[in-house]
């Protein structure tokens, strides 16, 4: 009788090994079939960029070509827009144009018994002078160029004179 | 042991083929994932470099339309590219002999000024002789002309019945642009305030020059100059001014 195991075997242990086997097959099976699954998925999507990309490449090169084909129009569009940035720092930059349209308002309607005298104008200032034959035209004078001043503008009566031989001259700074 | 040794290598097999899909196809979801999202991202950025051709693109057929009424010659005139100091002559002259007034000691200050914003000046001084309304109109008619000009200093004093004007301007001028912006840059349409002095400057008093009635580009084609040079004004003297009494 020697040598004869009567102890009964562990079954357990055999299918324990048996079921991890199984589920590691099925484990691998289902991974992959989630793995093709997903990486189907990700594969059409970057399918469906990589054309959306083809497409939009399509339109660009036809875009530039349109471009390029109105590159003229562009051209003269650039220059005007230059010039007329350039020409409105200029037009800005014209101090004395606003203090001669001032200027010229107030002297532009002088009666035969005002004269102007003397103009001396700057980029800051226009001095000039007017002589008239009687008080009267120099306070018309005075009331009128009040009026002509702009907002910003100052007009000064620096002198006035009055002598027999050039009765009344009178000199005016508007700045 | 032996039995757990056997164990282990029944399910060994099992366990690396388990591993190896999914180390395997993990990687490769991760690597084409990445490389779909990078696809993306240059779709996206295409797209972006798209819509700014589309506006540049639509910008200019706006414009291209417009070109026709728009009075380019004059703002080029106002502002020439080169120095004009011929053409302001002849527009003082030219504006002196309308209102019949004596020009006299016309001169040329050098050098030429470069006045900020790439804008270049050069300084006119001359005098003049008339009566006094038509050298007041010869002030605000030289203001509203072409090119454009601004007085420095105006001292006028009255000889009997006339006065005589020293007059110093500063006359403006600004070299071209010398190339178009990128292709995929935006690009800046003309605005309403641009507009407008165009507008106003094509109301300045012209020259007595005939200018073309189209400043045509040159072929894109030809890349080896700047576009802006074929643009320069096409001027034909047509009429000398009578010299002044």
């Amino acid at each position: 009788m020697a040598g004869i195991n009567l102890i009964p075997k562990q079954p357990s242990d055999n299918k324990q090994v048996a079921q991890i086997t199984k589920f590691l097959k099925i484990g691998s099976i289902l991974t992959l079939i989630l793995l093709a699954v997903v990486g189907g998925a990700v594969l059409s999507v970057s399918f469906y960029f990589s054309n959306q990309l083809q497409e939009e490449a399509g339109l660009q090169k036809s875009l530039k070509t349109e471009i390029e084909n109105l590159e003229s129009v562009e051209t003269v569009m650039l220059l005007m827009k230059d010039r007329a940035q350039k020409a409105q720092t200029i037009l800005q930059s014209r101090n004395t144009e606003s203090k001669y349209l001032v200027f010229k308002n107030i002297v532009q309607d002088l009666s035969g018994d005002v004269a102007l005298e003397e103009i001396k104008l700057d980029e800051t200032q226009i001095a000039f002078e007017i002589s008239a034959s009687n008080s009267q035209e120099l306070s018309k004078l005075l009331t009128d160029a009040l009026s002509q001043v702009e907002d910003g503008q100052t007009l000064t009566l620096v002198e006035v004179d009055y002598s027999y031989f050039t009765d009344y001259s009178s000199n005016f700074v508007l700045q | 042991m032996k039995q757990e040794i056997k164990k282990l290598s029944k399910i060994a097999g099992p366990l690396l083929v388990f591993l190896f899909v999914l180390i395997s196809g993990l990687s490769g979801v991760v690597v084409l994932g990445k490389r779909t999202l990078a696809v993306r991202s240059d779709v996206q950025e295409i797209k972006k470099e798209r819509m700014v051709l589309q506006e540049r693109l639509d910008e200019l057929r706006k414009f291209e339309p417009q070109m026709a009424t728009i009075s380019e010659q004059k703002i080029v005139l106002a502002l020439p590219p080169s120095d004009p100091l011929l053409v302001s002559v002849s527009q003082i002259r030219r504006l002196a002999q309308q209102g019949n007034l004596f020009l006299s000691d016309l001169s040329v200050q050098d050098p030429v000024v470069e006045t900020g914003e790439e804008l270049k000046s050069i300084t006119v001084n001359f005098g003049i002789q008339g009566n006094q309304e038509e050298m007041l109109q010869f002030f605000q008619n030289l203001l509203y002309s072409v090119p454009l000009m601004d007085f420095v200093t105006v001292s006028v004093e009255r000889v009997n019945t006339n006065l005589e004007a020293q007059i110093t301007t500063r006359v403006y001028w600004a070299s071209y642009p010398t190339s178009l912006p990128p292709i995929a840059d935006p690009i800046d349409p003309l605005t309403e305030a641009e507009l407008e002095i165009i507008d106003r400057i094509s109301g300045f008093a012209g020259l007595e020059f005939e200018v073309s009635s189209e400043l045509v580009a040159q072929d894109p084609s030809n890349k080896q100059t700047s576009p802006f040079s074929s643009l320069l004004p096409q001027e034909t003297l047509i009429s000398e001014p009578e010299s002044q009494q």
